[in-house]
């Protein structure tokens, strides 16, 4: 069976070191990318199969990342975690190309959820 | 009748540092996560963690731990029988600021299976951080001691009340500082003496191990605290919480004298190291706004400009009236946390206590109303204590702790 490939893209290290630890425990291989700007050096050189996106984050926020997924990977789905729990925003996101949108805290099972249904290696 | 007060108390003392109930459920703390960057309240980040694991830190049942990397904690977990044999659940936090209200996300993750446990949300309307972090943790006990099972093997422990730490706190400087270790050598030294009163087979106790003390999450906790005073302009706050806690306080080595023309009476005396915890009051005054800074070997002072701060003449009075002036008051407490002989350091007289003269204030602050000073000692203060106490009395003492009481607070202990 092929694994997944997942970046957690998340300024906040504890985040990503939680979800990479329960990425692990469900047979995903997790890689983090604490900015934006690593995340699109990550993606632009390696090859993920979804991508786990913060929207809050310095310098490049998530809305950018994305932004330059879809332009640049077309085909990478790209699921939003945020602790914004504004449909607006999640909306915005949705129509902006991402493939779900994540409500922090994140709710686990939710999670595991979206990765089978949106992971291109499952696809 | 001498063997059943040393029974009884030998009992007490075991009970106290002997028997602590296994915990039943480890808490891997993470950092929380600070949801909108907020900077200002950005130390909350690792400020929940602290605040959580001081909590448990009182609780038998849970035992808290900062999980600073989830992969260590899990290869812990899986290599050390004692973290393996019990429920392992990893705390995941947020939080946010909305309008002036806090909120609070709490997610607990059981490290066995991965599955959610429990979320909870809190909410606090009010900008007061004590009742923010007394909610939090109040949150928590009702989803982790649900799930603790009752302890049936281990005997009861007896419910010493223990300090919260409460940030909130305006004035007071309410804490006890345990002295278990005390304890211990005072139970060593009245086995010793009430031997040599009744000779008898020396029954070799089953003492327990030295206690041994937990790592304070103090310290931490404190440059916490230093960095909100960054964050604060009220003068009077700041120095609320600059005297939190600042003295370090040491027993020695008890010693227990027989009186020869009063049998069932003994002289027990001890002394008391007294000094400031001086890095972290250094660190905590240095973080404001500083008008004049002075030091020697012996001492450190500050002074505070009122072009920077307002010093309301309510906190200039008070201030003045010793409200920030602390003396320690030392209690013997029973199994029960009674306190069955107390001993004032401090110039009042009251029949029922024993009020002896000897601390001196090691911070000082004198304010006016274009200045404030702060004066901090750097030395040791040793200070001898020596009572006469009832063998009785003696024999019930299960615990020694050291409260830092202003004037106002002495004389109402007096009159209760």
């Amino acid at each position: 069976m092929n694994r997944n490939k997942v970046l957690i893209v998340d300024d906040e290290s504890n985040v990503c070191d939680f979800l990479s630890e329960y990425l692990e425990y469900k047979g995903f291989i997790p890689e983090i990318a604490l900015s934006g700007v690593e995340a699109i050096q990550k993606i632009g050189n390696d090859d993920y199969d979804i991508v786990l996106l913060d929207l809050i984050m310095p310098e490049m926020n998530g809305f950018e990342v994305l932004e330059w997924i879809v332009q640049n990977k077309k085909n990478l789905p790209v699921i939003i975690l945020s602790g914004v729990k504004d449909k607006d925003v999640a909306n915005d996101a949705l129509k902006s190309g991402a493939v779900d949108f994540i409500p922090k805290p994140i709710d686990l099972d939710l999670l595991e959820k979206s990765l089978l249904v949106n992971a291109t290696n499952l696809k | 009748m001498r063997r059943i007060a040393r029974i009884r108390f030998f009992l007490i003392f075991c009970l106290l540092i002997g028997y602590r109930v296994d915990a039943q459920i480890n808490l891997w703390v993470m950092s929380f996560d600070n949801l909108f960057a907020d900077s200002e309240i950005g130390w909350l980040r690792e400020g929940f963690a602290d605040f959580i694991i001081d909590h448990y830190s009182r609780i038998n049942e849970v035992s808290a731990f900062k999980a600073d990397k989830l992969e260590s904690v899990i290869d812990k977990i899986r290599s050390d029988a004692h973290f393996k044999d019990v429920s392992n659940y990893v705390l995941a936090g947020a939080y946010q600021r909305q309008s002036g209200e806090y909120i609070v996300e709490l997610q607990l993750t059981d490290l066995a299976d991965w599955k959610t446990i429990s979320s909870k949300t809190v909410r606090e309307k009010s900008t007061d951080l004590g009742k923010l972090v007394e909610s939090v943790n109040t949150a928590l006990d009702d989803i982790l001691l649900s799930k603790a099972q009752p302890a049936t093997q281990q005997p009861p422990t007896p419910q010493i009340e223990v300090p919260k730490v409460d940030l909130a706190r305006d004035t007071k400087l309410d804490d006890f500082h345990e002295m278990k270790t005390a304890t211990r050598n005072i139970g060593a030294a009245l086995d010793q003496l009430l031997g040599t009163i009744q000779p008898e087979p020396a029954k070799k106790s089953e003492v327990p191990e030295p206690f041994s003390k937990e790592p304070s999450s103090n310290d931490s906790f404190t440059l916490k605290v230093k960095e909100y005073i960054q964050e604060s302009n009220s003068f009077e706050n700041i120095l609320n919480r600059l005297l939190y806690d600042p003295y370090l306080i040491e027993i020695g080595e008890p010693s227990i004298q027989r009186l020869p023309l009063e049998k069932d009476k003994i002289i027990l005396s001890f002394m008391v190291d007294y000094r400031l915890r001086i890095p972290i009051l250094r660190d905590m005054i240095e973080s404001m706004k500083i008008k004049t800074h002075s030091e020697t070997d012996s001492y450190l002072e500050y002074s505070f400009s009122g072009n920077e701060y307002i010093f309301s003449s309510d906190f200039i009075k008070r201030v003045a009236c010793g409200e920030y002036r602390f003396f320690p008051v030392i209690m013997m407490l029973d199994g029960e946390g009674k306190a069955v002989h107390t001993l004032i350091d401090f110039p009042f007289y009251r029949q029922d206590f024993y009020n002896v003269r000897k601390f001196e204030p090691m911070l000082n602050i004198s304010a006016g109303p274009w200045t404030i000073n702060i004066h901090c000692s750097k030395n040791i203060q040793s200070v001898k204590y020596e009572m006469k106490i009832p063998l009785a009395t003696v024999a019930q003492i299960a615990q020694v702790a050291i409260k830092m009481m202003n004037e106002e607070e002495i004389i109402k202990l007096a009159k209760e």
